[in-house]
Order: structure tokens, then sequence, then C-alpha cells
């Protein structure tokens, strides 16, 4: 197992956006979380990410504790994500958002940086190719010295992505990764996550609400309403299960 | 449309922008000439009502050789202005200009015959100004290189103006708020224009460590005015690492320079018997280079421990509490002068609001004293006393040293910005949520910058209490850290260049420009000068409206207009001016979505 969430609950005040949801995922899989509007998806993000602790409940990843610690910490760990609203450096250059979510995978020393003696003129080489192969593996590379906001939308996306894939993580977190992109800008991106899992050996979960993504590439979904994990299985799995249509549909009442 | 087709500055407009201001410079030299000659004294004059007179023979060069440059100079112009000029504007440049640096070449020879050396040769009034212009000329018809020639001329017209006002004018502040400036800024200028990376840096190292001291020399105030711009550079360096770089506010940088220089002060002053109640200093001056590098850490160790605390603040929240721990330093080294209630067990460590008096200087080696001396002759300013000879020398010395230091932080600075440590504070300064998710250590990262920017303050605090030889509580004011944060803000936060050019304006503003304005009233005073027009006599001018008394209230106005007009800068780093305009559009965007109408949206079909 790779993520191992137990009993994660998480309260804002009087409400609680995630309630004792258990869920776990498997190495090298492409895995999908869904839910209405408000079912506390983000926020279980964040919980996994560490921008909020649980309030009750434990998260192993790689069989390591990591409930509680720092997110730069997660993110050495091995848990990169990228957000629901884009949030690149903007006034940076593509290339160097890319060398940012390299950060852990650079030895920071302050001496070598003044110094710029060759082992780390040598480690600055090294990260400049590293970001251009994954520029050219998200398809950016002609772009590598553009402004990160001067990109049309679709490539920011990508550009999060290769940002999230520089500090070579284990699990990748894509937080609704094809919302505002057209069909076929979507199916690009479906066949990115899929190379993501197949090419890097990357373990893959996202938040989408566009379905056809969700179902076309996930090989486990999990439904999330009110906070709960209401269903989980294969797609097609969850596109039967009761509990998710009424969730997705609503109820039928006694007038109708 | 064809006027966009066109690029921004073509080499014809940059050549006829060129031709402009050399016919202004012209003008303005022709004008100098007169002046010198009116306040110095027989035998120095060179100007253009004495042409022909004194000089003999030479003075048939004099009449034929300018006009021949000024031929090559305007021809040079021509051949850049229409490129497609026949081959005679060519022949003309190449002559007129070949004609002006053998009159420079002749000029030389005779002026080393006359006094005896080039630098003797240089002071001879009003000669300075006809070497550049024909140097520029000649430069100008041989080479068609405009940039280089303008920033020539620009160096050499500032410095010899600058050299040729006396104190004795009555306009003396005037012109010296004029002449300095032009002298000050010029290494930027060097910087701005497209020039060969050789020229640059000689031109660099001519102003900065030949003319610049040159004139400090000459006149001690110059002297000091150029150590302040420089200890004020470097430490703009310093708050740039925190404000510019790291994004974080704080109002109290001046505190890691009080600590700096009490360190040095504490040991070697006079006044301050120690903890160990020993009367005589605990450090010999011997020590400075030690404690320079002790001023350092003692003031990176300083900025970690301010940083720990309030680096989980945002914003005002962290200006605030800065701001808070700037006073507390100040405070604090003006009450550790008394810390026991027994009278004898009294341990006295900063002296309390009186200073400490009597630091020490580091000691210099006899040699440079010499050197000094023997430099001073040669360009014509002879240091007569043995007191003056020392006090130079240490002067220039601390100006070296400040360059040193300054130049050591300048790529320090530069190195850390292009680095994975400078990515990492651009990063938390963008969008420090996502830095921090992607794995950038926030804290840690923090407190590097407000370490590293302390250290350089630290360095500046020793090498300043070394050169007063006295500090006390009133150096490290609240407003001390405002005027390096409007340096900062004022050059461009987070483009060294531009940190050094706002340390070079506010500086200069400050100690020179506002107080020799209030000189200007004085010597108009002196002078029962009345205002034409309104019929006002300057006599009746309070003197609590000096100039010099308004400095907070220009440093507000000046903030104030930046920010409306220019608020990345006047040199703004690229990414600072890019962050400014992103915060303009989602201003813009915000009105959009209210409904506002927005501006310059009836030109968008």
């Amino acid at each position: 197992m790779l993520l191992d969430v137990r009993n994660a609950v998480k309260r804002f005040g009087g409400l609680t956006a995630v309630q004792n949801v258990s869920y776990t995922i498997e190495p090298r899989t492409l895995n999908a979380i869904i839910g209405p509007n408000g079912a506390g998806k983000t926020t279980f993000f964040n919980l996994i990410t560490g921008i909020y602790v649980p309030d009750e409940g434990s998260i192993e990843f790689n069989g390591r504790k990591i409930k509680g610690l720092r997110p730069d910490q997660i993110n050495r760990a091995g848990i990169s994500r990228t957000f629901q609203n884009i949030r690149l450096f903007g006034a940076m250059s593509v290339i160097e958002n890319v060398l940012v979510g390299m950060h852990t995978q650079l030895n920071i020393n302050l001496f070598g940086a003044m110094s710029r003696f060759p082992t780390f003129q040598a480690q600055e080489r090294r990260a400049q190719a590293k970001a251009e192969q994954l520029l050219e593996f998200v398809g950016l590379r002609d772009k590598a010295n553009e402004i990160a906001r001067n990109l049309p939308y679709g490539d920011q996306r990508r550009l999060e992505i290769a940002r999230a894939l520089a500090g070579d993580p284990k699990l990748l977190l894509l937080d609704e990764p094809t919302a505002g992109m057209n069909p076929q800008e979507s199916l690009d991106a479906m066949s990115l996550f899929r190379r993501v899992r197949d090419d890097l050996g990357v373990t893959v979960l996202l938040i989408e609400h566009d379905m056809k993504v969700v179902m076309g590439i996930s090989e486990r979904i999990a439904v999330l309403d009110y906070g709960q994990k209401i269903a989980e299985g294969t797609p097609d799995e969850v596109r039967r299960n009761p509990h998710v249509i009424e969730a997705y549909l609503g109820r039928s009442t006694e007038s109708n | 449309m064809i006027q966009n087709a066109q690029p921004k500055a073509n080499p014809d407009q940059m050549a006829r922008r060129s031709a402009i201001f050399f016919a202004v410079l012209l003008a303005f030299a022709f004008l100098l000439m007169p002046w010198r000659n009116a306040t110095s004294g027989p035998n120095t004059g060179m100007g253009l009502l004495r042409i022909g007179t004194e000089y003999g023979a030479f003075s048939l060069l004099i009449f034929l050789v300018p006009l021949a440059a000024l031929a090559g100079f305007a021809a040079g112009f021509s051949q850049r202005i229409a490129p497609h000029s026949p081959t005679f504007f060519q022949i003309a440049a190449r002559v007129g200009g070949a004609a002006g640096l053998i009159y420079v070449a002749v000029a030389m020879i005779y002026g080393l015959q006359t006094t005896g050396s080039v630098g003797g040769m240089l002071s001879v009034q009003g000669m300075g100004i006809w070497v550049t212009l024909f140097t520029a000329a000649g430069l100008i018809g041989l080479t068609y290189n405009p940039n280089v020639t303008f920033i020539i001329v620009w160096i050499g017209v500032s410095f010899f103006f600058v050299q040729g006002i006396r104190r004795e004018m009555t306009l003396f502040p005037l012109w010296s708020s004029i002449a300095f400036p032009m002298l000050t800024i010029s290494p930027f200028l060097v910087l701005s224009i497209k020039m060969p990376r050789a020229a640059q840096i000689a031109l660099l190292v001519l102003v900065v460590c030949v003319l610049l001291p040159m004139v400090g020399i000459e006149d001690t105030f110059y002297l000091e005015l150029i150590i302040q711009i420089s200890i004020f550079a470097a430490m703009a360096i310093g708050l740039n690492i925190v404000i510019g770089f790291a994004g974080l506010l704080d109002l109290g940088y001046i505190a890691f320079f009080a600590v700096g220089a009490y360190l040095w002060g504490m040991f070697t002053s006079t006044a301050a018997d120690t903890v160990f109640k020993t009367s005589n200093a605990l450090a010999s001056p011997d020590a400075f280079w030690l404690f320079l590098l002790l001023g350092v850490i003692a003031a990176g160790i300083t900025g970690v421990l301010l940083g720990l605390p309030v680096l989980r603040l945002r914003g005002d929240y962290l200006a605030i509490v800065t701001l808070g721990f700037g006073e507390i330093i100040r405070i604090l080294v003006s009450n550790l002068s008394n810390i026991s209630s027994n009278p004898i067990r009294r341990v006295n460590l900063t002296n309390g609001a009186q200073g400490l008096p009597g630091i020490a200087h580091p000691i210099l080696p006899q040699g440079l004293y010499d050197l000094v001396k023997s430099i001073a002759a040669a360009i014509g300013v002879p240091l007569n006393t043995q007191s003056s000879v020392e006090a130079v020398t240490l002067q220039l010395f601390f100006y070296f040293l400040v360059l040193t230091v300054g130049g050591i932080a300048v790529i320090i600075a530069a190195r850390l910005d292009n680095s994975p440590i400078g990515r990492a504070w651009t990063a938390i300064r963008e969008d420090e949520v996502a830095a921090v998710a992607m794995g950038v250590p926030r804290v840690r990262m923090k407190l590097l910058a407000f370490a590293m920017g302390a250290s350089f303050a630290g360095a500046m605090g020793v090498i300043f209490a070394a050169k007063q030889s006295f500090v006390s509580p009133e150096s490290f004011s609240f407003i001390q850290s405002i005027f390096i944060l409007v340096i900062v803000i004022v050059g461009g936060m987070g483009s060294i260049r531009g940190v050094l050019l706002g340390a070079v304006v506010v500086t200069l503003l400050n100690l020179q420009v506002l107080k020799n304005f209030s000189l200007l009233i004085n010597s108009l005073k002196n002078l029962d000068w009345v205002v034409p027009i309104i019929n006002f006599p300057i006599r009746n001018w309070p003197s609590q409206l000096e100039p010099a008394r308004y400095e907070r209230l220009v440093f507000g106005v000046l903030l104030i207009v930046m920010m409306i007009y220019r608020p990345e800068g006047i040199s703004p780093a690229k990414r600072r001016r890019m962050e400014m305009q992103e915060a303009a559009d989602q201003t813009l965007e915000e009105a959009a979505a209210e409904g506002a109408p927005r501006p310059g949206m009836d030109k968008i079909e």
C-alpha cells in the first residue's frame, strides 16, 4: 500500500469537512476522487499534503506516518500536488517553475551558491537538464524561457504537473486538472496522466468533475459526499452504485 | 500599423538623441569656461576668453583643431543618421576624428612639459573639458560608436565640472548639486548603455576607483559623501535580499547595523568600562579584521533570533514586529550603561545615550600614508599637514574597504538570486502555499534571508563605527531604517542595480542636495539678493524653512510620487515589474467585473 488514510476527520468549527474517511492507494495505479461541490475533496487533499492536520485518524505514506508533518516535509517524503486554481509562480519563467519543484532534490548549500564551486555548477546543469526533460515530457520544451503567467491556460496546467513531477514524487495529487479545458485538451491531458503513470511509474490520484476523464482513465474511484466516503470501486461499480446516483442526481421525492 | 513595425529605439534615433545631448553639453562647456577663469588665479585658467593670449603657438592648434574635430564629430553623426550618405562624410569624419585625437595627444605632451605631470596637466583649469570633448569627437569620428563617446563625454564633463567649481563661488551649492550627482550616476549610465564588456568595466573602474577618490582628495566633503553612499548601498543590498528577494517587509533593519557598530565600539571605545572592569579597551585596533567577520556573524545570528519568533507572521504584522525590534535594539543600547544598581559593581557596556567615543581606527601600514601623500601631490592637491594626510588616507581606506565589502555583497546577492536559494525565495514571495507544497522549507528559507540581509548590515556597522570613531543610539533611529527602505523602494525592489542607484540618488538627495539648497539660500542672503518679478528679498526667507529641514517631507513626497508613477522603482527587476503589472491587471479585471468602465476599452475593437 502506498497511501493509507485511516478514519481521517477534519472539522472547521461546527462543520465537519471530512468525516471518518479511510482510503488506500496501491502503487502505480490511477485513482480518482469524485463528489459534488463541497463534498470535502480538496480538504481531503489538503489533509494528505499537510496543509491541514487531521483532527483524528492517521495517514501513512509508504509505510511512514506523515500526519503532522509540514507540507514541505510531506513533499520531500514523495507526495506532490497541483492546485485547483492554478498556483504557478507567475513572474518566474517556465523552467524556473520546474526548478523550484526540484528543491527537495537539490543540495541546498549556502556556500556552494555563494562560491559557485564546480560541484554547485554541475548540480545546476543537471537540474537544468532534468527540468528540460520534464518540459519535453509535458510538451512545453519550446516554451522553457517564457514567463509562466503568459502561457495559455492548458499549458499552465501542464506546467503545474511538470513542476509537481520535478521533485520525483511517488504519488501525484491532481486537483481538478482538466477544469476549464476544451474536449481536445482534456483528451491530451488524459494521455499525459497515463504517461505519468506508465512512463514515470508515478501513482496518480485526481479530483475531477469531468466524468469522461474520470471514467476514461481511473482504475479505482472513490466518491465523497458531505465529507463521507459513500462508495469506492472500479468505474463500472461506481457508475451503478445507487448512493452515487442519489448524491449526484438527488433522491426521488414523493411529489415526483 | 506602420509605426508599430519599427523597433522602439533604433540606432538612428539613438544617434539623434546623442547629437542633441552633445550640443547641449557643448554649450554647457562653453558656459563653464568663463566661471572657471573668474574664480581661479592667474596661470590656471585656460578658458574660452584667454585662448590665444597666453599660450602662444599652441593657440593656433586650439583654434584649428576644434574645427576639424567638430567637423568629424558632426560628420560621424551624419553618417549614423544617414547611412547612405556619400563617402565624403566618412572621410571627413575620420580626418576630423583623427585630428581630435592628435589634439589630445599634443595637449597632453604640452601639459607634461609645462606642469611636469599628466596629473598636473589635467588639473590645469579648463583643459579637462577640451580634452574630454576632443577625445569624444575623435572616438566618434573614428568608430561611429556614439554610446561610448556619450559616456566618456558625460564622465569627463562631470568630473571636470566638479573639479572646476570652487567653494568661494556664490552659486557653488547649486553647481555642486548638479555636478557631483552627474558624476556619481555615471556608473549606472555605463551599465545601461550598450557597449563592449571590457569598455564597461574599464569605465566603471575609472569612475569608481580613480575619479571619485580624486575628487574626494580635493574636497573631503565629497569623500565623506561617497563613503556614505557606499555604506548605504551595501546595506540596501542586504535589505533587498529580505524585501526584494524573499518579500519580507523589515522595518527595523538598522538594528543589525547597530549590532555591528556596537560590537566594535564596545570592545575598543575608551569610554565603556566593561564587564571585566579594565580601564583599557578590550580589543586592540589590530583585531579590526577579525571583528569585521564577527560583526557579520553576530548580525546574522541576531537576524535568526529575530526571525524565529516572527516569521509565522505575514505582511503588515511582520512589518510591525520588525519595527518594534529595531526600536528595542536602540533602546537597549541607550540603557546598557548602568546595569547594576550597586554603584561599585556598575557595569557600563554602551555608555547610554552619550554614545561611545574614541572607538579605534584600524591601523594602516605607513606605506599607505606615503602613497596617498604622493598621489595627492601628483594630482595637484598637496596635503600639507600630517593630520590631513592621516585623515584623507583613513577615509580613502574606508572608501575602498566599503567598496570591497559592498562589491562582495553585490556578488553574493546576485549569485544567491540565481541559485536554488534565490529561486526558493522568489517562489515564497510569489506564492507561499505553492512554494511549501513544492517542498520549499518556508521557515528555513526565510531565516536564511533574514540572516543574509542582517550580516551585510553587521559588516557595515563595524566599518561605520571604526570610521566615525563614535557611535550613539541616535545613529540607529527608526528614520534610518526608513531611509534604507526608501533606497530599496525608490531604486527598485529585487533589482541589485536599482538598489545601488537608489542608494546614490537618495543619499545624495539627503546629504548633499537638500543641504546645498540651504547653503545656497544662505549665500543668496549674504548677497542680499531679491527674487525678481515677485520682489521678494531672500533675506526674509525664514530659517525654519531651510530645505535641509524638509528631509522627511521630501522623502514622503518622493515615495508618493514613485508609488503613483513608477511603483516598481527607477530601475526595476524584470520580475517585479511583471508582478506590479499583474497587480494592475487584476485591479482592472476586478473593475471590469464590477461593471466599471475599463481604461483603454474603447481602443480595443
